[in-house]
Protein backbone atom coordinates (compact mmCIF):
# COMPACT_ATOMS: atom_id res chain seq x y z
CA UNK A 1 0.00 0.00 0.00
CA UNK A 2 1.20 3.27 -0.48
CA UNK A 3 0.59 6.61 1.81
CA UNK A 4 -2.37 8.04 0.35
CA UNK A 5 -6.38 8.70 1.07
CA UNK A 6 -8.63 7.21 -1.30
CA UNK A 7 -11.60 8.97 0.55
CA UNK A 8 -12.72 11.34 3.34
CA UNK A 9 -12.97 8.07 5.63
CA UNK A 10 -10.63 5.75 4.53
CA UNK A 11 -6.85 6.11 4.49
CA UNK A 12 -4.16 3.71 3.54
CA UNK A 13 -0.74 3.94 5.45
CA UNK A 14 2.70 2.31 5.67
CA UNK A 15 4.01 2.65 9.38
CA UNK A 16 7.73 1.30 10.37
CA UNK A 17 6.41 -0.23 14.06
CA UNK A 18 8.18 -3.04 14.39
CA UNK A 19 7.92 -4.79 17.59
CA UNK A 20 6.28 -1.94 19.14
CA UNK A 21 3.06 -3.06 18.50
CA UNK A 22 1.53 -6.70 18.75
CA UNK A 23 0.16 -6.43 14.65
CA UNK A 24 1.57 -6.85 10.99
CA UNK A 25 -2.04 -4.90 10.55
CA UNK A 26 -4.83 -2.75 12.10
CA UNK A 27 -7.91 -0.58 11.28
CA UNK A 28 -8.42 1.68 13.89
CA UNK A 29 -10.03 5.13 14.14
CA UNK A 30 -7.70 8.01 12.88
CA UNK A 31 -5.24 9.32 15.59
CA UNK A 32 -6.51 6.54 18.21
CA UNK A 33 -3.71 4.51 20.13
CA UNK A 34 -2.79 1.37 18.32
CA UNK A 35 -4.91 -1.22 19.61
CA UNK A 36 -8.00 0.61 20.66
CA UNK A 37 -11.13 -1.72 20.43
CA UNK A 38 -13.71 -0.32 18.09
CA UNK A 39 -17.27 0.94 19.00
CA UNK A 40 -20.28 -0.43 18.40
CA UNK A 41 -21.15 -0.95 14.94
CA UNK A 42 -17.29 -1.02 13.36
CA UNK A 43 -15.59 1.26 12.38
CA UNK A 44 -17.24 2.54 8.81
CA UNK A 45 -20.09 4.56 10.27
CA UNK A 46 -17.23 5.72 13.23
CA UNK A 47 -16.02 8.71 10.63
CA UNK A 48 -12.24 8.51 9.51
CA UNK A 49 -10.30 5.55 10.10
CA UNK A 50 -6.74 4.26 9.07
CA UNK A 51 -5.66 0.65 7.56
CA UNK A 52 -2.32 0.46 8.52
CA UNK A 53 0.11 -2.42 7.51
CA UNK A 54 3.65 -2.42 9.88
CA UNK A 55 5.98 -2.41 6.99
CA UNK A 56 9.00 -3.15 8.61
CA UNK A 57 7.78 -6.10 10.45
CA UNK A 58 6.40 -7.56 7.19
CA UNK A 59 9.40 -7.27 5.92
CA UNK A 60 11.68 -8.63 8.23
CA UNK A 61 9.43 -11.12 8.29
CA UNK A 62 9.43 -11.59 4.64
CA UNK A 63 6.15 -11.13 3.63
CA UNK A 64 5.68 -11.79 -0.27
CA UNK A 65 3.22 -9.19 -2.16
CA UNK A 66 0.58 -11.71 -1.60
CA UNK A 67 0.64 -11.94 2.12
CA UNK A 68 0.62 -8.40 2.49
CA UNK A 69 -2.58 -8.14 -0.12
CA UNK A 70 -3.34 -10.56 2.82
CA UNK A 71 -2.95 -8.66 5.92
CA UNK A 72 -4.47 -5.42 4.19
CA UNK A 73 -7.56 -7.50 3.52
CA UNK A 74 -7.95 -9.06 6.78
CA UNK A 75 -8.18 -5.15 7.93
CA UNK A 76 -10.68 -4.10 5.87
CA UNK A 77 -12.42 -6.98 7.03
CA UNK A 78 -12.34 -5.32 10.18
CA UNK A 79 -12.86 -1.90 8.57
CA UNK A 80 -16.32 -3.42 7.54
CA UNK A 81 -17.00 -4.69 11.05
CA UNK A 82 -16.32 -8.01 11.26
CA UNK A 83 -14.31 -9.48 14.34
CA UNK A 84 -11.67 -12.02 14.58
CA UNK A 85 -12.81 -15.76 14.10
CA UNK A 86 -10.24 -18.07 15.10
CA UNK A 87 -12.61 -20.85 14.33
CA UNK A 88 -10.49 -23.86 12.69
CA UNK A 89 -11.52 -26.73 10.21
CA UNK A 90 -9.73 -30.69 11.11
CA UNK A 91 -6.14 -30.02 10.55
CA UNK A 92 -6.19 -26.57 11.32
CA UNK A 93 -7.62 -24.96 8.07
CA UNK A 94 -8.96 -21.46 9.37
CA UNK A 95 -11.87 -20.67 8.04
CA UNK A 96 -11.93 -17.34 7.26
CA UNK A 97 -9.89 -14.60 6.39
CA UNK A 98 -11.01 -12.68 9.61
CA UNK A 99 -8.48 -15.59 11.58
CA UNK A 100 -6.38 -13.99 13.65
CA UNK A 101 -2.66 -14.94 12.43
CA UNK A 102 -0.96 -14.57 9.85
CA UNK A 103 1.10 -17.49 9.39
CA UNK A 104 -2.17 -20.36 9.51
CA UNK A 105 -3.74 -18.43 6.76
CA UNK A 106 -0.55 -18.39 5.05
CA UNK A 107 -0.02 -21.73 5.58
CA UNK A 108 -3.28 -22.81 4.01
CA UNK A 109 -3.87 -20.21 1.15
CA UNK A 110 -6.37 -18.05 2.96
CA UNK A 111 -5.57 -14.83 1.12
CA UNK A 112 -8.65 -13.66 0.31
CA UNK A 113 -12.16 -13.50 1.94
CA UNK A 114 -14.13 -16.93 2.37
CA UNK A 115 -17.60 -17.86 2.61
CA UNK A 116 -17.93 -17.15 6.55
CA UNK A 117 -16.36 -13.28 5.88
CA UNK A 118 -18.29 -12.66 3.12
CA UNK A 119 -21.57 -13.92 4.98
CA UNK A 120 -20.44 -11.66 7.92
CA UNK A 121 -20.45 -8.61 5.64
CA UNK A 122 -24.03 -9.62 4.30
CA UNK A 123 -25.57 -9.73 7.61
CA UNK A 124 -23.81 -6.36 8.99
CA UNK A 125 -24.66 -4.45 5.59
CA UNK B 1 -19.51 -16.79 12.04
CA UNK B 2 -18.15 -18.32 14.38
CA UNK B 3 -18.79 -22.51 15.50
CA UNK B 4 -16.19 -22.98 18.39
CA UNK B 5 -16.15 -22.00 22.10
CA UNK B 6 -13.88 -18.93 21.17
CA UNK B 7 -17.08 -17.82 20.07
CA UNK B 8 -18.63 -17.46 23.82
CA UNK B 9 -15.25 -15.82 24.31
CA UNK B 10 -15.84 -13.15 21.89
CA UNK B 11 -19.43 -12.73 22.00
CA UNK B 12 -18.29 -11.93 26.60
CA UNK B 13 -15.67 -9.39 25.29
CA UNK B 14 -18.05 -7.42 22.71
CA UNK B 15 -20.48 -7.19 25.39
CA UNK B 16 -17.73 -5.96 27.64
CA UNK B 17 -16.91 -3.54 25.48
CA UNK B 18 -20.44 -2.66 24.85
CA UNK B 19 -21.62 -2.28 28.39
CA UNK B 20 -18.17 0.30 29.07
CA UNK B 21 -18.47 1.90 25.82
CA UNK B 22 -15.21 2.54 24.16
CA UNK B 23 -13.50 4.69 26.88
CA UNK B 24 -13.86 1.00 28.73
CA UNK B 25 -15.26 0.61 32.29
CA UNK B 26 -14.06 -0.74 35.35
CA UNK B 27 -15.48 -4.34 37.34
CA UNK B 28 -14.84 -6.40 39.82
CA UNK B 29 -12.93 -9.32 37.89
CA UNK B 30 -9.68 -10.80 38.71
CA UNK B 31 -6.12 -8.43 38.63
CA UNK B 32 -5.89 -9.36 35.16
CA UNK B 33 -5.41 -7.54 32.56
CA UNK B 34 -7.63 -8.02 29.84
CA UNK B 35 -6.18 -7.13 26.19
CA UNK B 36 -7.95 -7.40 23.08
CA UNK B 37 -5.85 -7.17 19.75
CA UNK B 38 -7.75 -6.11 16.98
CA UNK B 39 -5.36 -6.09 13.84
CA UNK B 40 -3.76 -9.04 12.73
CA UNK B 41 -1.22 -11.13 14.30
CA UNK B 42 1.88 -12.52 12.42
CA UNK B 43 2.79 -15.71 14.50
CA UNK B 44 0.18 -17.73 16.91
CA UNK B 45 2.97 -18.68 19.71
CA UNK B 46 1.96 -21.58 21.39
CA UNK B 47 4.67 -22.50 23.61
CA UNK B 48 7.42 -20.99 26.38
CA UNK B 49 10.18 -22.04 24.15
CA UNK B 50 8.87 -20.61 21.14
CA UNK B 51 8.37 -17.07 23.26
CA UNK B 52 12.12 -17.51 24.85
CA UNK B 53 13.10 -17.76 20.71
CA UNK B 54 12.52 -14.40 20.10
CA UNK B 55 13.05 -12.69 23.91
CA UNK B 56 16.21 -11.11 25.91
CA UNK B 57 14.59 -12.46 29.23
CA UNK B 58 11.80 -13.89 31.29
CA UNK B 59 11.01 -11.73 34.20
CA UNK B 60 9.00 -10.58 37.20
CA UNK B 61 7.66 -7.57 37.67
CA UNK B 62 5.22 -4.87 38.97
CA UNK B 63 3.48 -1.90 37.20
CA UNK B 64 4.80 0.96 39.02
CA UNK B 65 1.90 3.97 37.37
CA UNK B 66 4.04 5.87 35.41
CA UNK B 67 3.95 6.06 31.58
CA UNK B 68 4.87 8.14 28.73
CA UNK B 69 3.95 8.63 25.19
CA UNK B 70 6.66 8.21 22.07
CA UNK B 71 5.37 10.06 18.70
CA UNK B 72 6.16 7.37 16.26
CA UNK B 73 9.02 9.06 14.35
CA UNK B 74 8.45 10.79 10.74
CA UNK B 75 11.46 8.53 9.08
CA UNK B 76 9.28 5.56 10.26
CA UNK B 77 6.33 6.62 8.77
CA UNK B 78 4.41 8.85 11.66
CA UNK B 79 2.49 11.53 10.23
CA UNK B 80 0.94 14.20 12.57
CA UNK B 81 -1.87 11.17 13.23
CA UNK B 82 0.10 8.41 13.88
CA UNK B 83 -1.12 7.12 17.32
CA UNK B 84 2.14 7.23 19.59
CA UNK B 85 3.69 4.47 21.41
CA UNK B 86 2.64 4.49 24.95
CA UNK B 87 5.11 3.50 27.31
CA UNK B 88 4.74 1.79 30.81
CA UNK B 89 7.26 1.42 33.92
CA UNK B 90 8.06 -1.31 35.77
CA UNK B 91 9.77 -2.51 38.23
CA UNK B 92 12.01 -5.79 37.52
CA UNK B 93 11.62 -7.90 40.70
CA UNK B 94 13.23 -10.95 38.98
CA UNK B 95 15.06 -12.17 36.15
CA UNK B 96 13.84 -15.97 35.47
CA UNK B 97 16.33 -16.85 32.33
CA UNK B 98 18.22 -14.42 30.07
CA UNK B 99 19.81 -10.91 31.05
CA UNK B 100 18.78 -7.75 32.25
CA UNK B 101 20.07 -5.66 34.76
CA UNK B 102 18.15 -2.85 34.79
CA UNK B 103 16.13 -2.69 38.13
CA UNK B 104 13.14 -0.39 36.03
CA UNK B 105 12.31 -1.06 32.95
CA UNK B 106 10.53 0.79 30.21
CA UNK B 107 8.09 -1.19 28.70
CA UNK B 108 6.21 -0.69 25.70
CA UNK B 109 2.32 -1.39 26.39
CA UNK B 110 1.13 -4.77 25.01
CA UNK B 111 -2.26 -2.72 24.05
CA UNK B 112 -5.37 -1.36 26.14
CA UNK B 113 -6.33 -3.43 29.23
CA UNK B 114 -10.56 -3.22 28.22
CA UNK B 115 -11.10 -3.14 32.26
CA UNK B 116 -9.78 -0.12 32.66
CA UNK B 117 -9.22 1.47 29.15
CA UNK B 118 -5.87 2.41 30.91
CA UNK B 119 -2.54 1.21 29.01
CA UNK B 120 -2.37 -2.75 29.95
CA UNK B 121 0.14 -3.05 32.29
CA UNK B 122 0.16 0.66 33.80
CA UNK B 123 -1.04 -0.72 37.27
CA UNK B 124 -1.79 -3.72 39.09
CA UNK B 125 -0.58 -6.64 40.21
CA UNK B 126 3.00 -8.36 39.42
CA UNK B 127 3.40 -10.22 35.76
CA UNK B 128 5.92 -12.25 34.19
CA UNK B 129 6.93 -11.61 30.98
CA UNK B 130 9.31 -12.66 27.96
CA UNK B 131 10.89 -9.16 27.20
CA UNK B 132 12.98 -7.94 24.30
CA UNK B 133 14.28 -4.54 22.90
CA UNK B 134 11.57 -2.56 21.15
CA UNK B 135 12.69 -1.51 17.79
CA UNK B 136 11.31 0.16 15.07
CA UNK B 137 13.63 -2.39 12.34
CA UNK B 138 16.51 -4.14 12.51
CA UNK B 139 19.10 -2.10 14.04
CA UNK B 140 16.72 0.52 14.70
CA UNK B 141 16.25 0.34 18.34
CA UNK B 142 13.29 2.38 19.83
CA UNK B 143 14.47 2.24 23.29
CA UNK B 144 12.75 0.00 26.33
CA UNK B 145 11.31 -3.00 25.59
CA UNK B 146 8.53 -4.92 24.36
CA UNK B 147 6.71 -7.95 25.14
CA UNK B 148 7.28 -10.99 22.87
CA UNK B 149 3.84 -11.85 21.00
CA UNK B 150 1.91 -8.64 23.11
CA UNK B 151 -0.23 -9.67 25.55
CA UNK B 152 1.03 -14.06 24.46
CA UNK B 153 3.70 -12.96 26.60
CA UNK B 154 1.91 -12.04 29.89
CA UNK B 155 1.37 -13.93 32.94
CA UNK B 156 -0.47 -12.58 35.56
CA UNK B 157 -0.60 -13.37 39.01
CA UNK B 158 -3.05 -14.51 40.73
CA UNK B 159 -2.24 -16.64 43.66
CA UNK B 160 0.99 -18.35 43.51
CA UNK B 161 0.42 -18.85 40.05
CA UNK B 162 0.80 -16.77 37.01
CA UNK B 163 -2.20 -16.92 34.70
CA UNK B 164 -2.24 -16.12 30.81
CA UNK B 165 -3.36 -12.99 29.89
CA UNK B 166 -4.03 -13.96 25.54
CA UNK B 167 -7.50 -14.98 25.21
CA UNK B 168 -6.28 -15.75 21.58
CA UNK B 169 -3.20 -17.67 22.43
CA UNK B 170 -5.24 -20.98 23.32
CA UNK B 171 -2.53 -23.55 22.71
CA UNK B 172 -0.11 -21.37 25.59
CA UNK B 173 0.07 -22.62 29.27
CA UNK B 174 -3.03 -21.42 31.37
CA UNK B 175 -0.82 -20.85 34.37
CA UNK B 176 2.72 -21.09 35.19
CA UNK B 177 4.86 -20.35 38.90
CA UNK B 178 8.37 -18.47 38.69
CA UNK B 179 9.49 -21.78 41.19
CA UNK B 180 7.73 -24.92 39.45
CA UNK B 181 8.00 -23.63 35.92
CA UNK B 182 10.82 -25.08 34.03
CA UNK B 183 11.52 -22.02 31.89
CA UNK B 184 13.59 -22.20 28.87
CA UNK B 185 17.11 -20.95 27.94
CA UNK B 186 17.39 -17.61 26.45
CA UNK B 187 19.60 -17.77 23.66
CA UNK B 188 19.89 -14.47 21.81
CA UNK B 189 21.76 -11.43 23.23
CA UNK B 190 19.58 -8.36 23.15
CA UNK B 191 22.64 -6.94 20.79
CA UNK B 192 21.71 -10.41 18.13
CA UNK B 193 17.80 -9.83 18.55
CA UNK B 194 18.45 -5.85 17.59
CA UNK B 195 20.28 -6.79 14.78
CA UNK B 196 18.15 -9.59 13.60
CA UNK B 197 15.36 -7.52 13.56
CA UNK B 198 11.60 -7.35 14.59
CA UNK B 199 9.16 -10.89 15.35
Amino acid sequence: MTNTSSSPHYYALNEDRGNTVTWSGITRKRGTLQDAPPCAGGYWSSGQMDVVINWSLVNSLGYTASQKSMVAAHEMGHAFGLAHNGATLSGGVPVALMYPYDDARSTYGIYSPRADDKGGVNALY
Amino acid sequence: MRSTSRAAIAIAATVTVLLGGCAGGGNDAPDIPVIHIDGTRPVEYTSLKQLAGNASAIIVAKPTGEQFDQPLPAEQGGVPTSAPTIYVKLEVNRVLSGSLDATTIDLVSPGTDERTGEPALLNGGAVILFVTPAMYAADTPAGGYVVVGGPAGVFAQSGKSFLRVDSESPKMPTSVTPDDTSWPQITMSEQALLHRGPR
